[in-house]
């Protein structure tokens, strides 16, 4: 067999494993529902903090842990202890859209442990202050 | 309508920037078509040289001129332009015009452009006779460029976006009331614009993407080498010209990117250097191919017979490149990362750029006439389709959340334009690049493991790519959404469902270590063993016997060097494979040093490829040592933060009031003051040298509410357990043997004199704040620190009084009223002789308090006073030494007690992160060693190139 027929066989073996890996290690998207019925287990969920609520944050008591409800695509409400070890995400109350990974524990609580907010863009920010700024 | 005088406008910038955006425009094409038809003058006279180059004189200099026009807009504050108003402020210091000017979409891809002027400068006085072909390329490039910044509509299709647009012309301004205001330049939105980011301001955005484009703008020279030699049927002739421009751009593109590794730890507060971050890869994937599209050169340059994988590499750089712009410019990363530029509205645009230099690219490697027309005619098909496609969607607004293209043919025109891009490229190799087993490497020969290492950098490439690009992936699958539902009904496979979900998402920030350690740092165990032995390995063959000789001697070194590595740090327990990388970097670095000193003998021209090798080395060592060594320091030693949480594991926080002085590792820290200047809000940590603390036989110390007693002299160790348990030091007491008083707690030191001072800032920008870290470097090891929470303003009332707190209190007992302040109230007495400012028929009682902090007492008497009807009248009560405001009411639960607390009295409170980063300054001297090799190794190239010329 000629060199280049393995190195390519090898080539095509671990682009595989790759493509495999890559496919494995992604986390799920769900609603809180859905990771309820999958206790324990990491799942990803995407929604919107309700700001309606407070967002609780005692630094004295535990630095890491912010406390806030956020609202998933299916409309359910569910409030999240998130433990991020930047402290409380900058900008959580300005945050349009949030992206939550973590799961539910033994108590029905759904722990969180890393966040993606997305922020209104600078785009959008800057049309509103042209708008009422003037007349 | 009559046309509206603006006043106070200052239209003439305006027009010349224009001016030069459509000449630099028009003169790339003319460069281009001039320089094509100079390509096609071989052997007649070459009568289009002459004005091709003068076309693309004129484009750099037009060019030059919209970035002299947009500072000098800048410079001026012409607010009355859009980019000046959304990138400047009044407020801004002038060193800082520069990252305004690059900070937008609009002025990074000029940037962009400059960079390839003024490459395509030296390639004009450089590339000899290449020049018609290269330059051609160069100038095509430019044409996409250059039209990014044109801003012209065609129908609703916006093309490109321009930087000299006035605000009142802007789409979303247009027709509000304002722009019907003649005088509006004296609104006061229009004295003052938005401003840059403040947390761009700092000298980084001012090196990092000058830099980093100049990176990118480099990958451009060998890719259009690479297309030259496919244009002239000369497959390898082109390689031993792109060889200094390849690693010239592995260099520039490598600093620029470490640059952005230096800003994200030094400034950005991100804890760290490398996030894998979906902008930080996207520059990474670029730089990998290159490197590995570099190093195939060098073999191909000698003997072609992997000019298929240099072809291929060379020409993904360049790609990448478009498709990293893509990626971070276009929105369709979704919000898989926190500092993309979403929402640009560029998709389209940037799209058709990328397929458009895939297909040239892809025409190109097939040399046979029928298959370039057959493969011409599928692009322009499917082109078409899309287009046709676009043009009839009916006017439907976006739905929220859906992805970018859906609901459109594009995505699966996309999917078949890649499938048969690579068919393409496929035959072609099947055809005319396929080397017969004859005429292959040797399995020890250098250049065979140069290509696999290649190879190895190709696949840490693609996934990084793949990774990065999770949310493309879902773009692509959508169409197949119903073929995947149905086989999963019909087959019930798992995987099916997940595919015809799409939805998979891009790993989040944490996740993100792990999802690319898995495959990355296999990989690099792989190269740097290959690094290890190349260089040992001789061109064509080895003699093996010699080979294992030779190399033993590193190989043994970098084996004993682990092992003795191994007592000193400990890895977790999972962290097998960096310990193995640890010994496959060892193994690279002995011997690339090896090499060049025994067989090199150190001779200055020939050792740069060693060097850059050892650099690189030393780089992946520092990263891997100083991420997986690091520890916190800053442990809470105060306790009671735990015991209000159980759940908690507050050891990587301090907890520190203003004044106070803690221990902190191997030092006291003193928090001395916290104070606002500008935008910032800094906290000055003082950290003091740790003394040794003496105690005497019979001294009594408390520890944790136990009392004990110094069996003998001695010097306090780290630990009190240890001192007491181990090495019986301290022998435990009872209250009786020791009587009333309380005992001093035990303390491990005492603090010494100032060492060094650290101010960790929080930097407010317009709606968010971020973190600046304070770092204090030493040689062996660096001191992170950062803020992680302190109360960034007090807000009192008009007299400095805080929010109120109540609560029901019982009589008799102490209550804390703040972190060291109790109050002790005794029973309430009614009080039938009245004051005379109080009206007859009220009821008053009065109660005695106790306040004490611990050191000092003040008492203070409280009254509740009662309408005849029951309503409370509040009489709130100052107690002037504990600087808070205190009422009574009486309530059917008992007696409430509110406390108000005055600004003033209450302790600035921190709480800090410190994080060890050993050995992080071996990876700063890694990037410098590695830049210094590679510089070594371009000027023998280019040397050697000069010397064959002369000779």
């Amino acid at each position: 067999m000629k060199k280049s027929n393995i190195v390519l066989l090898v080539l095509i073996a671990v682009v595989s494993a790759i493509l495999i890996s890559v496919y494995v290690g992604t986390v799920p998207n769900t609603t809180f529902e859905g990771a309820r019925n999958d206790a324990g287990k990491n799942v990803r969920i995407t929604g919107v903090v309700d700001k309606t609520l407070p967002i609780e944050y005692d630094p004295l008591a535990d630095a890491n842990l912010t406390k806030f409800h956020v609202v998933d695509s299916a409309g359910h409400s569910e409030k999240v202890f998130l433990h991020y070890e930047k402290g409380k995400p900058d900008g959580l109350q300005f945050s349009e859209k949030v992206t939550l990974l973590g799961n539910y524990n033994e108590s029905g609580e759904f722990h969180a442990n890393d966040i993606q907010m997305k922020c209104p863009s600078k785009y959008n920010d800057q049309k509103h202050s042209l708008e009422t700024a003037q007349q | 309508m009559n046309e509206i005088q603006y006043l106070n406008e200052h239209p003439i910038p305006g027009m010349l920037g224009n001016f030069f955006v459509v000449l630099s425009f028009v003169s790339a094409i003319f460069a281009t078509v001039a320089y094509y038809l100079s390509t096609r003058s071989t052997g007649i006279e070459d009568v289009w040289k002459k004005p091709a180059r003068w076309a693309f004189y004129v484009h750099g200099i037009s060019v030059i001129g919209v970035v002299g026009t947009l500072l000098f807009m800048l410079t001026n504050h012409l607010y009355e332009y859009k980019y000046v108003w959304e990138h400047l402020n009044n407020e801004m210091p002038m060193q800082y015009v520069f990252s305004c000017m690059w900070e937008g979409q609009e002025g990074s891809f000029l940037l962009w452009t400059f960079w390839h002027v003024i490459l395509g400068f030296f390639l004009i006085k450089w590339s000899k006779d290449w020049e018609p072909w290269v330059m051609a390329i160069v100038a095509l490039v430019e044409v996409f460029l250059a039209s990014m910044l044109l801003g012209v509509f065609f129908g609703e299709f916006q093309f490109g976006s321009n930087p000299f647009m006035l605000n009142r012309e802007a789409g979303m301004n247009v027709g509000l009331p304002w722009t019907m205001n003649e005088d509006y330049l004296s609104l006061p939105t229009f004295q003052n614009g938005r401003g840059l980011n403040p947390l761009l301001q700092n000298y980084w955005m001012t090196i990092h993407p000058p830099t980093l484009f100049l990176g990118f703008a480099s990958t451009l020279i060998p890719f259009a080498f690479a297309i030259a030699g496919l244009w002239r049927g000369d497959k390898s002739g082109w390689i031993k010209p792109a060889i200094p421009w390849a690693f010239f751009g592995v260099m520039i593109l490598g600093t620029g990117i470490l640059m952005g590794g230096a800003w994200a730890y030094e400034a950005l507060g991100f804890g760290g250097f490398w996030a894998w971050d979906p902008v930080e890869n996207a520059s990474l994937v670029p730089w990998l191919t290159l490197v590995g599209a570099a190093h195939l050169l060098v073999i191909n340059q000698r003997k072609q017979t992997s000019v298929f994988s240099a072809l291929i590499l060379t020409i993904s750089s360049f790609i990448l490149v478009l498709y990293s712009t893509f990626l971070t410019r276009s929105g369709v990363l979704g919000d898989s990362s926190v500092h993309s530029f979403v929402d640009s509205g560029i998709l389209a645009q940037l799209l058709v750029y990328l397929l458009f230099f895939t297909a040239l690219s892809t025409w190109l490697m097939n040399s046979n006439k029928k298959w370039r027309t057959i493969y011409l005619a599928v692009c322009s098909i499917l082109f078409l389709l899309g287009l046709a496609n676009l043009a009839t969607l009916p006017d439907t607004p976006p739905v929220e959340g859906a992805l970018p293209g859906a609901g459109t043919w594009i995505p699966t025109l996309t999917l078949i334009f890649m499938v048969v891009s690579l068919v393409t490229v496929y035959i072609s190799y099947r055809k005319e690049y396929r080397v017969a087993a004859e005429q292959e490497e040797a399995l020890w020969s250098r250049e065979f493991w140069m290509f696999i290492g290649s190879l190895v950098l190709t696949l840490a490439a693609i996934h990084v790519t793949v990774q990065t690009s999770v949310n493309v992936g879902n773009i692509l699958l959508a169409p197949f959404e119903d073929t995947f539902k149905s086989l999963h009904a019909s087959t019930d496979w798992g995987w099916a469902k997940r595919l015809s979900e799409h939805n998979f998402a891009a790993p989040a920030e944490k996740e993100r270590f792990d999802t690319y350690h898995r495959i990355q740092i296999p990989l690099a165990f792989i190269l740097f063993l290959i690094i290890a032995i190349g260089q040992f390995l001789k061109y064509k063959s080895t003699d093996i016997k010699y080979f294992l000789k030779k190399i033993s001697l590193s190989l043994i070194a970098s084996f004993v060097l682990t092992v003795i590595l191994g007592f000193f740090i400990q890895f977790e327990s999972n962290s097998g494979p960096l310990y193995a990388l640890i010994f496959a970097t060892f193994f690279a670095l002995i011997s690339n040093a090896d090499y060049a000193i025994r067989i090199l003998k150190g001779k200055m021209d020939l050792i740069g490829a060693s060097v850059a090798h050892i650099g690189f080395a030393l780089l992946i060592i520092g990263a891997v040592i100083s991420t997986s060594q690091s520890f916190f320091i800053s442990e809470n030693k105060r306790g009671n933060v735990t015991e209000l949480s159980e759940d908690f594991d507050n050891s990587e926080d301090m907890l520190i009031y203003k004044g106070d002085t803690l221990v902190m590792g191997e030092y006291f820290v003193h928090f001395k003051d916290k104070y606002k200047s500008g935008n910032r809000l800094y906290c000055t940590i003082d950290y003091l040298k740790k003394l040794p603390k003496e105690y005497k036989a019979g001294q009594y110390v408390e520890v944790q509410g136990s009392t004990f007693r110094s069996l003998k002299d001695h010097t306090a160790s780290e630990s009190f357990l240890r001192d007491w348990s181990q090495d019986s030091l301290w022998k435990e007491v009872t209250p009786a043997e020791f009587g009333e008083e309380e005992a001093p707690e035990w303390v491990a030191g005492v603090p010494g004199e100032k060492l060094f001072t650290l101010e960790p800032t929080l930097l407010f920008a317009k709606d968010q704040t971020s973190r600046e870290p304070s770092i204090k470097h030493s040689l062996t090891s660096d001191l992170y620190t950062y803020i992680k929470y302190t109360d960034t303003e007090m807000k009192g009332d008009s007299a400095g009084y805080l929010e109120p707190k109540a609560g029901i209190v019982p009589i008799g007992q102490p209550v804390r009223l703040s972190e060291t302040v109790t109050i002790q109230l005794d029973s309430m007495v009614a009080i039938t002789d009245l004051p005379e400012n109080l009206p007859d028929n009220v009821k008053l009682k009065r109660a005695f308090g106790v306040m004490t902090d611990g050191q000092s007492t003040e008492r203070i008497i409280l009254a509740s006073v009662q309408m005849e009807d029951g309503t409370p009248l509040v009489f709130p009560v100052e107690s002037q030494k504990f600087k808070m405001l205190l009422s009574l009411k009486e309530t059917k639960d008992g007696v409430e007690l509110t406390m108000q607390q005055h600004s003033s009295g209450v302790k600035d409170m921190l709480i800090l992160s410190a994080e060890i980063f050993p050995q992080i300054n071996v990876l700063w001297l890694g990037c410098l060693v590695m830049v210094i090799g590679t510089t070594m190794a371009i000027r023998h190239r280019i040397r050697l190139s000069k010397n064959k010329v002369n000779a």
